[in-house]
């Protein structure tokens, strides 16, 4: 699942590369502004996954204090 | 219950229009948004906005009035009136700002609440003093999980391309959005941002990354829209990130040198005490006297005078000036004190037509000017001697946007109006006083004069000759 938003992501930019410019823009403006969303989205998960690993991780070398602050944020 | 006349500026939405009735601002509800409205008024979240002042108020009267009066509504509700009506290009740099962090507190709160606006539009925000408040009751809307923000191309052209313009390129964008009433597309945006933008979250992502992905998409037009917009997804969380990015973004942005205009202006504004304290006085005497209610200041500067207006008690004063350094310091000012106070944007010689659909769905300045006063110190030479327009048109147009109030005359003689001379021939052979009466009592009596400086400047207190 979150490999696959990885995955996505980078595949997304593959396809941007790959397609060709040209031009109807009376046809639909906001094509842009989703695309940007979907990668946000993608980015903001895959940044939150990375952020929970951290977290469990370091809660690791903190068991004994019994912290779960880690599973807050 | 009389006829009901449709605002110009209200016939996109399905969901309902808004009419004025008996001078009343009436909403009709359409059947197919009832449901959806009800849904949304259910949770309450609508009236908190409203006691927050976040949201103008709402009232059901579709039982005290048949909704036969507006055919096909189901609903209809009514609002108080805003004092008057803005666009933003006539905002200053503090008023997009303000209107755009409203706009996306409105969106994040909603959230929490299960809901969305699904729009982005600016004229949505309104202003009552220096205050912004949110206008279109058929915004909101049921949040769907895991759906993309439908507005957020909107919110992009309305207010963010436009205040990055304005503050990362120094180029204050009222002509161009007054020209482009949607906004500033991103792709445009990309074009003129310095190339050091790219380095910026938000600038990259929402302007270049936007703007490329877009002329991207145009290749297939048809295949990749369809196809996007039916298999994007952001979620909850994602959709909040955004908001709250754009959110810090936003409140951070400053006018290009905002800082030091506003000092300079602190400095320089320290007009000869004698001449302020007679204007003052004169200003303070005929506002009392007249009990004005509405003033425009014309050529407001930073405030001093409306400031002047409103303690000798009129209610609210709409300030209009050329200069947006100025404008930001009266809207500092009207924001620290809390005053009734709505400095905006305008070229007296050019000032905002009636444009849009059918060329009425936004109105011009005259169309919308409600003000039972006013005043226009220092403002007739710029008028006449810096733009050419003949004097008695000058007055004419001033004395038509109020039917009392004071017009200062610089005489000649004046440093100030011998300083715009200085750039130019001297071809205003009849700019002198006895011209100014003359034009004036064409229009207006003159109820009184006072001298500031002897063959410098004089004020006139008028009131308009009835319409014949």
């Amino acid at each position: 699942m979150r490999t696959s938003k990885i995955l996505s992501v980078a595949g997304f930019f593959a396809w941007l590369a790959a397609i060709p410019v040209p031009a109807h823009a009376y046809l639909d403006a906001a094509t842009g502004s989703i695309m940007v969303q979907a990668l946000l989205g993608a980015i903001g998960g895959a940044a939150f996954y990375a952020r929970t690993i951290t977290a469990k991780i370091k809660s690791l070398f903190r068991r004994n204090e019994g912290s779960t602050e880690a599973e807050t944020k | 219950m009389n006829i009901a006349v449709q605002d110009a500026g209200s016939f996109r939405d399905p969901a309902g229009q808004v009419f004025l009735i008996d001078e009343e601002i009436i909403r009709a509800i359409t059947p197919r948004a009832v449901d959806r409205f009800l849904h949304v008024d259910a949770t309450g979240f609508m009236k908190d906005l409203v006691r927050q002042q976040r949201l103008v108020d709402y009232r059901d009267i579709s039982s005290a009035k048949q909704c036969a009066a507006v055919d096909g509504s189901a609903m209809l509700l009514s609002h108080p009136r805003i004092p008057f009506i803005s666009y933003p290009y006539e905002w200053s740099f503090a008023l997009l700002k303000s209107a755009a962090l409203h706009h996306l507190d409105l969106q994040l709160d909603a959230l929490e609440h299960g809901l969305k606006l699904v729009d982005a539009t600016a004229y949505n925000v309104q202003f009552i003093g220096a205050r912004p408040i949110f206008i279109d009751h058929l915004s909101f809307d049921t949040y769907v999980e895991d759906e993309i923000w439908q507005a957020h191309h909107q919110f992009c052209m309305q207010f963010l391309n436009p205040l990055i313009i304005w503050s990362k390129v120094g180029i204050a964008p009222n002509a161009w959005f007054r020209g482009s009433l949607e906004g500033i597309s991103p792709e445009d945006t990309a074009k003129i941002l310095p190339f050091g933008q790219r380095f910026s979250r938000i600038p990259l992502m929402h302007v270049f990354l936007q703007a490329a992905m877009q002329r991207r998409s145009l290749a297939n037009a048809q295949a990749s829209a369809s196809k996007t917009a039916q298999t994007a997804r952001l979620s909850r969380q994602g959709f909040r990130n955004i908001l709250a990015d754009l959110r810090a973004y936003i409140a951070r942005l400053e006018p290009p040198n905002g800082r030091t205009v506003w000092r300079d202006y602190a400095a320089n504004t320290s007009y000869a005490g004698d001449e302020a304290r007679i204007k003052s006085a004169f200003v303070h005497r005929m506002i009392s006297s007249v009990r004005a209610q509405t003033v425009i200041d014309l050529g407001c500067n930073s405030g001093d005078y409306s400031v002047v207006a409103l303690d000798a008690g009129a209610q609210r004063v709409i300030g209009f000036d050329f200069d947006h350094g100025a404008l930001e310091q009266a809207y500092a000012r009207a924001t620290a004190k809390n005053l009734d106070f709505l400095p905006l944007w305008l070229d007296a010689a050019n000032p905002s037509p009636n444009q849009g659909w059918a060329q009425a769905e936004r109105k011009g300045l005259s169309a919308r000017a409600n003000a039972d006063t006013i005043i226009a110190l220092a403002v007739l030479h710029h008028l006449v001697i810096g733009r050419n327009i003949p004097m008695d048109m000058a007055i004419h147009w001033i004395v038509s946007l109020a039917p009392q109030g004071i017009i200062e005359f610089p005489h000649k003689g004046d440093p100030m109006v011998q300083t715009l001379l200085a750039q130019r021939q001297d071809i205003f052979d009849s700019y002198c006083e006895d011209a100014f009466i003359s034009s004036l009592e064409r229009h207006a009596c003159i109820v009184e004069r006072e001298v500031v400086i002897e063959g410098s400047r004089t004020l006139f207190w008028y009131r308009r000759h009835p319409a014949a």
